[in-house]
């Protein structure tokens, strides 16, 4: 805990201003050999006074280049956040600005973070407790309003409720094979029974499912992935720019322009999307085009949602849509180019009459809302978000999925008659997995978990 | 007064299970000990049960036998029944258990007490132990007669402050017809111990001729039977079958009109009984609904006619005992040579303790057996040998013996009883230990017998063999694992014998031996080792051949347990000012004074948050002890 560590502490792309921050006993001095109160005076400014914010900027000790114009505020220890000293540089934001100011900050002695860093040293500093630790990681990771709500403490407490009487079942059926192997001769020898095994599954369920509420959760803090796909120059990356509002991807009338998938971050309804722009995907025997059509077939596979593009005059062929798209996979079919009046609309076959359409023309900004709507309650009617639902976090994840694997083993001892210890101990770790859960367990590699989920900077 | 002799290194109070093993330890190790007995006649009694073993308790007797204790050869030289149980389940829950003759088991312990070097034997009841400032410095018995000593073993049974209970009557005794120890137990209150009371009781003894067996179940020996300590080559023993029979309706019915007259149901008793171990009262009371509970007799000895009746533990009038045993079929004329009784007596919290069984409040005091609220000859005798090394080791200035919870019972029952206490008799079951796979019988001395060896208690001999017995089975896994099965006629005719699946392609010999129907001895045939294993060495391999996959995950598991057994709290450590546990848990935390993080986690009431507290308050500890003095590193 001695080294000083430095990130950057606000979200890659976004905002006006990116923060970075550096924390340990090096801080300060790290500093004064970058900023500078003036454009003319060399750096090496040692006066920091706690909490008062310094105007100044930030120089590249080697060449003297000003890098950025900023806002410094020094914090002495214990008056910090992570209790050390720590030093936050306001700088303009802009991938490029912020990296260069933290490549200086590391060269002159200051550590990478890492993820969660400065709050484990908060937490190991006394200055947050282990549940204030927790709620920050859940506060951060919650990108849109819904995922705020379900990370309220109240739905966390009828998980635990839920998880106990399931650990109830599973010590009671440990307690019937324990009797078994200590009291030999004056208890029952022990057969399994198909009461027992439908237990098991019953559990094994419900397990399942809260594993399930997590990742259709997760689906909220991450961003649901949706990739725009289809034939070369129909109008994909059109449609991504306009669904983003901006210039994002590169838009020529050269088919074949978009190479690399281009991703973005949206948000619609207040739900995180993020939406992937294509190569366009045809016969070619361009290897560069190739591997982005293998690119973009890929990056179709790993997305919750289809969006594949068709223009007026062009066929729509099943063979060409069931290449492409998995089965299954949910698609919303977009005609472009609505624009274009004369030519007639390509037709879906009579088997894919359930997938919603929507027509557009990116280029007179027509249709977009109604596609918005219709991507919201598409994903919307995948997740199952009723006000029962309880949504465990990673951690949680973790242990369900523990649990799942121990009474799989314990499902196959029962049918194969298996020794009891051995059933026992499969028994034994599924109660301790779920109640790492409830708390029950005292798992002591709990900090090193919880921390690792936070990002790199808080 | 005194006598001129030079003071004792060790004096063991109390002969029992706890103190012979107690007194054998020190006096082998090099220790000179005394061992003072009320009476030299119940050397090693068995006031209960006529036997030794049992689930979970075999595998202590094993590990006492492993560590070069005296209790499994006891037995293997006064057995007259042998018994192993669980056999239909894996080898981890095997325990041996034999009946055996109480009379033929006290005179081979006294015997071995009275010929063992280092070791002076001698009938005394101990009424003080003398101290000087908070060290122990002698004891000084009824007579008035002082012996000096730098270490004390207690080990004094249900004798302080027993009190008797047949009915309403009661008397003290430490066991019916023995002197109850009422001034060492005020001893023990006046010098600040915590005490507690606890109960127990035994059933009648009838008289043999008296019994009609042609009503119960005969349950023999086993055929072959296997001895219970590890230097036993060949037992041959004369054998004694036990009987079982049943209670009834009419049994019980005597029982519930008759409560009230009962000492445990009559109010008359205060001490804390074991669940486990309920009286016939308590069955009737917890159980109404059973129509029959289990009897079971057992012979007391080869010479004796006095058979006990497992089952029928009771503290009802002697009057109302006839009627209850004479309603079981096959005991209308049984005659009473011995009433069944119940019995209360002062216990020490075992939270006093140090694992290494010595008192926080006195130095050089140790305390071992049913004093620490155990019950069982078992745990009395592995309580023993613990506290009799542990003495041993503080007069000679070496580190204190601890087993933890990995490797041995022994470890996981001391761990239990200094860590969490225990308010009803503790009785080691195997389901407390959560490494069961590996503590089995048939390993403990692979576990322990080098541990013995380095304290002087094992010979040279044994080690080697356990030393062979590893090497060869390390070995034999290798080939086992190596070794190609060509898929020929003879190897598929013998599977197709062995009910099991057939093979077309090379497979390794360790795959088949995985298979439920295949084992060790029917492979060896088709597929021997280049050169002969000992018999022994294959019971290792096939166990961890079958078990590999569980083994593992123990093994993992053990990884974690001792990595956090080795982040210890320094003895310095103040739980008064540390911000964020509970004020109960403070108190709990400075009663207990754990080592490690990892015995802090077993405390009642502990909970991960409040773990997390210690971890980061004992870093941040470290922390500024580091800052304040930086060019010592070794200084942390």
């Amino acid at each position: 805990m001695n080294e000083t560590i430095a990130a950057i502490a606000t979200p890659f792309g976004s905002g006006g201003i990116g923060v970075i921050r550096i924390s340990g006993s090096d801080a300060f001095d790290i500093a004064s050999k970058i900023f500078s109160r003036s454009k003319t005076s060399p750096v090496g400014f040692k006066n920091f006074n706690s909490h008062r914010v310094y105007h100044g900027y930030i120089f590249n000790p080697t060449n003297s280049d000003i890098l950025d114009e900023i806002l410094l505020i020094p914090m002495k220890a214990p008056a910090s956040y992570t209790a050390e000293d720590i030093i936050e540089i306001q700088a303009h934001s802009g991938t490029m600005v912020l990296k260069t100011i933290l490549d200086q900050v590391l060269s002159l002695g200051a550590r990478l973070s890492e993820p969660g860093e400065f709050t484990k040293r908060a937490f190991l500093n006394q200055r947050i407790d282990l549940t204030q630790a927790e709620a920050v990681a859940d506060i951060i990771n919650a990108k849109s309003m819904n995922a705020l709500k379900f990370a309220s403490s109240q739905n966390l407490g009828a998980l635990k409720t839920q998880i106990q009487a399931l650990r109830e079942k599973l010590i009671g059926f440990l307690s019937v094979l324990e009797a078994n192997i200590d009291f030999p001769e004056d208890v029952l020898a022990f057969e399994a029974s198909a009461a027992d095994i439908q237990m098991i599954d019953g559990i094994l369920e419900q397990c399942k499912d809260f594993i399930k509420q997590h990742d259709d959760a997760s689906f909220l803090k991450e961003g649901i992935r949706i990739t725009i796909c289809g034939p070369p120059n129909v109008g994909k990356s059109s449609l991504m720019n306009r669904l983003l509002g901006k210039d994002r991807s590169i838009v020529t009338a050269i088919p074949g322009t978009t190479r690399d998938p281009i991703e973005e971050g949206l948000n619609i309804d207040g739900i995180p999307f993020v939406i992937a722009d294509t190569a366009g995907i045809h016969q070619t025997d361009d290897l560069v085009e190739i591997i982005g059509i293998e690119k973009a077939k890929d990056h179709i596979i790993a997305s919750d949602l289809v969006l594949f593009l068709k223009e007026p005059g062009s066929k729509f062929l099943d063979a060409e849509f069931e290449k492409v798209i998995p089965l299954g996979k949910k698609t919303i079919f977009v005609i472009n180019k609505l624009d274009i009046e004369d030519k007639p609309l390509p037709k879906l076959s009579e088997k894919y009459k359930d997938i919603p359409l929507i027509k557009i023309s990116a280029l007179l900004n027509k249709g977009i809302t109604e596609l918005k709507q219709k991507i919201v309650s598409v994903t919307l009617s995948q997740i199952d978000m009723g006000t029962s639902s309880v949504i465990p976090n990673l951690r949680h994840k973790k242990a369900l999925e523990q649990t799942v694997k121990s009474l799989m083993a314990v499902k196959k001892g029962l049918k194969t008659h298996q020794e009891e210890e051995l059933l026992a101990m499969d028994i034994k770790n599924s109660i301790d997995s779920l109640g790492t859960i409830t708390g029950e367990t005292a798992s002591l590699d709990i900090l090193d978990t919880i921390f690792t989920n936070f990002c790199i900077g808080k | 007064m005194s006598y001129n002799f030079k003071p004792y290194d060790v004096i063991v109070i109390g002969a029992g299970h706890a103190g012979c093993e107690a007194a054998l330890a020190s006096a082998r190790m090099g220790c000179a000990t005394l061992l003072l007995t009320i009476d030299m006649d119940k050397i090693a009694a068995m006031p209960c049960s006529p036997s030794i073993g049992g689930m979970a308790k075999g595998q202590m007797v094993k590990e006492i036998d492993a560590l070069g204790g005296q209790m499994a050869k006891a037995s293997d030289a006064s057995a007259i029944q042998y018994k192993t149980l669980n056999t239909r389940k894996g080898p981890a829950v095997h325990s041996t258990r034999t009946q055996n003759d109480k009379n033929a088991y006290s005179r081979y312990m006294k015997h071995i007490l009275e010929t063992t070097d280092n070791l002076d034997l001698k009938q005394a009841m101990v009424q003080e132990i003398v101290l000087d400032q908070n060290t122990v410095k002698g004891v000084i018995d009824n007579t008035g007669f002082e012996y000096g000593t730098t270490a004390v073993v207690v080990a004094t049974g249900t004798f302080l402050k027993g009190m008797v209970h047949i009915g309403a009557s009661k008397f003290e005794a430490g066991r019916a017809g023995e002197f109850s120890s009422i001034c060492l137990a005020q001893n023990f209150a006046d010098m600040g111990f915590k005490m507690g009371r606890m109960k127990t009781g035994t059933p009648p003894r009838l008289h043999e001729d008296t019994i009609d067996f042609s009503r119960f179940i005969v349950h023999s020996s086993d055929a072959f039977p296997k001895p219970f300590s590890f230097s036993t080559t060949f037992v041959d023993p004369v054998e004694k079958p036990s009987f079982m029979g049943h209670t009834n309706t009419h049994t019980h019915k005597i029982v519930r009109d008759n409560l009230k007259y009962s000492a445990l149901y009559g109010g008359h008793i205060k001490g804390r009984s074991a669940r486990y171990c309920p009286s016939f009262e308590d069955k009737i009371v917890k159980f109404p609904e059973r129509e029959s509970h289990h009897v079971i007799l057992q012979y007391e000895g080869l010479d004796s006619k006095e058979i006990y009746a497992s089952g029928l533990g009771n503290s009802l009038p002697l009057d109302i005992q006839y009627k209850v045993v004479r309603s079981v079929k096959g005991l209308e004329k049984a005659d009473i040579m011995r009433p069944a009784y119940a019995i209360e007596y002062d216990y020490v919290n075992p939270l006093e303790l140090t694992p290494a069984l010595e008192t926080k409040k006195i130095k050089g005091l140790f305390l071992a057996g049913q004093i620490n609220g155990t019950s069982g000859y078992e745990e009395a005798g592995a309580q023993g040998i613990w506290a009799g090394i542990n003495a041993a080791c503080r007069i000679q200035k070496r580190p204190a013996f601890i087993l933890d919870r990995s490797q041995g019972y022994i470890g996981v029952m001391i761990d239990d009883l200094v860590t969490k206490g225990t308010n009803e008799p503790y009785r080691m079951f195997t389901s407390r230990a959560e490494y069961r796979l590996m503590l089995r019988e048939d390993n403990a001395d692979l576990r322990l017998s080098e541990i013995g060896h380095d304290l002087g208690l094992v010979s040279d001999t044994t080690v080697k063999l356990c030393r062979q017995i590893q090497e060869e089975t390390r070995q034999e896994i290798q080939r086992i694992k190596t070794f190609t099965v060509k898929p020929t006629d003879a190897v598929n005719a013998f599977l197709e014998s062995r009910n099991t699946s057939l093979i077309n392609n090379g497979v390794k010999l360790e795959q088949l031996l995985k298979r439920d129907t295949l084992d060790y001895p029917s492979l060896k045939e088709l597929f021997p080792p280049p050169e002969p294993i000992l018999q022994r060495t294959e019971q290792q391999v096939e166990i961890e051949i079958k078990y590999e996959g569980y083994v593992q995950r123990q093994l993992n598991e053990i990884k974690k347990y001792q990595d956090l057994e080795r982040r210890k709290i320094p003895e310095d450590f103040d739980y008064g000012s540390t911000h964020g546990l509970s004020s109960e848990l403070k108190e709990k935390l400075s009663l207990i004074l754990p080592k490690s993080l990892g015995q802090a986690s077993r405390i009642d009431g502990m909970t991960p948050a409040a773990i997390s507290v210690l971890m980061v308050s004992i870093c941040a500890m470290k922390n500024k002890q580091r800052d304040l003095t930086s060019p010592n590193s070794n200084l942390i």
